[in-house]
């Protein structure tokens, strides 16, 4: 057998399993659609309040699992999300707050509401770790079919809301005056991101479940000058690098969730020091092989 | 009588417990080039926003005789420098298409005609050998003329600009400001937000002068008048003692 047939087997191994294939459908659309959407996460420093979102879905989820079983926390997740998204643009409306300060409340207080939602339970830990760190081997077909619908909404509604929402993000006074309606476009976006947050929490938990909004569309920041080519980089990178840990995780035995959440870290840290050009492990050699070229540089783009 | 390009009557806006400008009225005749001075906070930028509508307001304001909602598309709107996000990842073609409300709704890519309709608005700005190039990267002065291609691209017959000539270096303020006495000519209207006198005094049709209400509204070769500045001013204008005017730091 040759070396690249013993390869393709070694990696198509886990994927024997239907769980494991399901888990790889999962993350591909959950590192996908949050590369995509988090475009707008990183462009508009929305990075805190993604991470609010993420915390704020706690409570739908166990009240669901206590309420209804295990089948049904996704859709606890997507009313408690929408309920934080909506929570944090009223909150902010408030002149006297700044959005932080809504974002900080919405962030603890859901979730310390889930967490007491969960102490109710006499095994609380071992479901408590699931729904913290995720557990991409759980995916049921149900829960598979909701992710792919909420994917495809996000993606949809971004196709058809784009230009307006990079108007708004780019010149916001200018969609003012056009007439877009500010507020609508950013409970839009607040609500795409809990979609988001909910299609990611099987894939890497509750915690994690942010990474997969920044980490993915930051490193296509590095690499790219336009809102769409950032965005199709990013989804790309999102749906690799869950693969990737996927892959990873099966083989090496060990938690997948963090480990999709460390490459995506690393492929950031690597984009940053080693892309073309600007890299700044590139910026210093260069530095180091002609010093006097880079002074000039330096003093050119100081006027 | 033909209905004013621009009108405002009894205009009042307040951020929250702050009245940032009260009881403003005064209009415009279409075709002319009216320039609205005072200093930094007098409320220049808050009119230009409540005569589109993008501030609630007390009081009417209208365009072209419209004053609903409806105005906001009969005037184009370049904001402030500061309130733009210089760093998105954005083309400076793509910029110029944003002047038109039917580019914002449109799904995939940009209609040809389209296209070249946002390039020759960079030309007459000069601009349009930059059109492939990010915002980010361009100076100051050509960012703010990207600006001005995106209102004129938008073929609205009002044009509200606010400080249009904030970084601009002296060529490009030429060239800036003969495109606006050429729009002018075409039958356009320009509102223009500015700090600087001498330019206003120079090539406005009409000056407004603004102090949280429009004070005067003169022609320009009475703005130089003491009394005029005085109204405007107040005591952020000084008397040398050998009778000389000068403004303080907020305007020149």
């Amino acid at each position: 057998m040759s070396f690249a047939a013993a390869l393709l087997g070694w990696l198509l191994e886990p994927f024997q399993l239907e769980v494991q294939r399901r888990a790889l459908v999962e993350v591909i659309l959950a590192g996908g659609a949050g590369g995509v959407l988090g475009c707008h996460v990183v462009l508009r420093r929305l990075g805190f309040m993604s991470d609010a979102l993420s915390h704020a879905v706690l409570p739908g989820v166990v009240f669901a699992f206590l309420a209804a079983g295990a089948a049904y926390i996704l859709y606890g997740a997507l009313a408690a999300g929408l309920i934080g998204a909506v929570a944090i643009a009223l909150i902010a409306r408030e002149r006297r707050l700044q959005q932080d300060a809504a974002v900080g409340i919405v962030l603890t207080g859901g979730f310390a509401l889930g967490v007491v939602l969960i102490s109710t339970l006499r095994s609380y830990a071992a479901v408590l770790e699931d729904f913290l760190f995720g557990n991409v081997l759980l995916v049921s077909s149900e829960d598979l079919a909701l992710t792919a619908a909420l994917a495809a909404a996000v993606l949809g509604v971004l196709l058809v809301f784009h230009r307006r929402f990079v108007l708004r993000a780019f010149d916001p006074d200018t969609a003012d005056a056009m007439g877009l309606h500010g507020l609508a476009l950013d409970l839009l976006l607040l609500v795409l991101l809990a979609a988001t947050v909910v299609v990611s929490l099987r894939a890497i938990g509750n915690i994690l479940a942010v990474a997969f909004l920044i980490t993915p569309a930051a490193t296509a920041r590095l690499l790219t000058k336009r809102v769409p080519a950032m965005m199709a980089t990013a989804g790309v990178i999102g749906a690799g690098t869950g693969a990737a840990g996927l892959e990873a995780a099966y083989h090496l035995d060990l938690a997948a969730g963090a480990l999709i959440v460390c490459l995506a870290t690393v492929a950031f840290g690597a984009v940053l020091l080693l892309r073309p050009r600007r890299g700044a492990l590139v910026l210093a050699l260069r530095r180091e092989r002609s010093p006097g070229a880079a002074a000039g540089r330096a003093t050119t783009h100081g006027h | 009588m033909l209905a004013a390009a621009v009108q405002l009557r009894g205009v009042g806006v307040t951020y929250g417990d702050v009245v940032a400008v009260e009881s403003a009225t005064a209009q415009a005749p279409a075709g002319c080039l009216v320039c609205l001075v005072g200093v930094n906070g007098s409320g220049k930028s808050t009119l230009l926003k409540a005569l589109i509508g993008s501030v609630p307001h007390s009081g009417s304001a209208a365009i072209l005789g419209v004053s609903g909602r409806e105005r906001r598309r009969l005037a184009a709107y370049v904001p402030q420098r500061e309130a733009v996000e210089w760093n998105f990842p954005i083309s400076v073609i793509e910029v110029a298409m944003m002047g038109r409300r039917e580019n914002l709704r449109r799904i995939g890519w940009d209609a040809r005609e389209a296209r070249a309709a946002a390039r020759t608005a960079l030309a007459r700005l000069q601009v349009d050998d930059l059109a492939d190039r990010a915002i980010g990267e361009l100076s100051g002065g050509q960012q703010q003329r990207v600006m001005l291609a995106r209102a004129v691209y938008s073929k609205a017959r009002v044009l509200l600009l606010d400080e249009p000539l904030s970084g601009v270096d002296p060529a490009g303020q030429g060239l800036v400001l003969d495109l606006l006495a050429a729009l002018c000519a075409e039958g356009r209207t320009v509102l223009m937000a500015t700090h600087d006198l001498q330019t206003s005094a120079r090539v406005a049709d009409r000056v407004w002068g603004v102090n949280r209400t429009v004070v005067a509204d003169v022609g320009a070769g009475e703005l130089l008048d003491a009394g005029v500045l005085q109204r405007i001013y107040g005591d952020h204008l000084v008397v040398l003692p050998d009778g000389a005017l000068v403004l303080g730091d907020q305007a020149r």
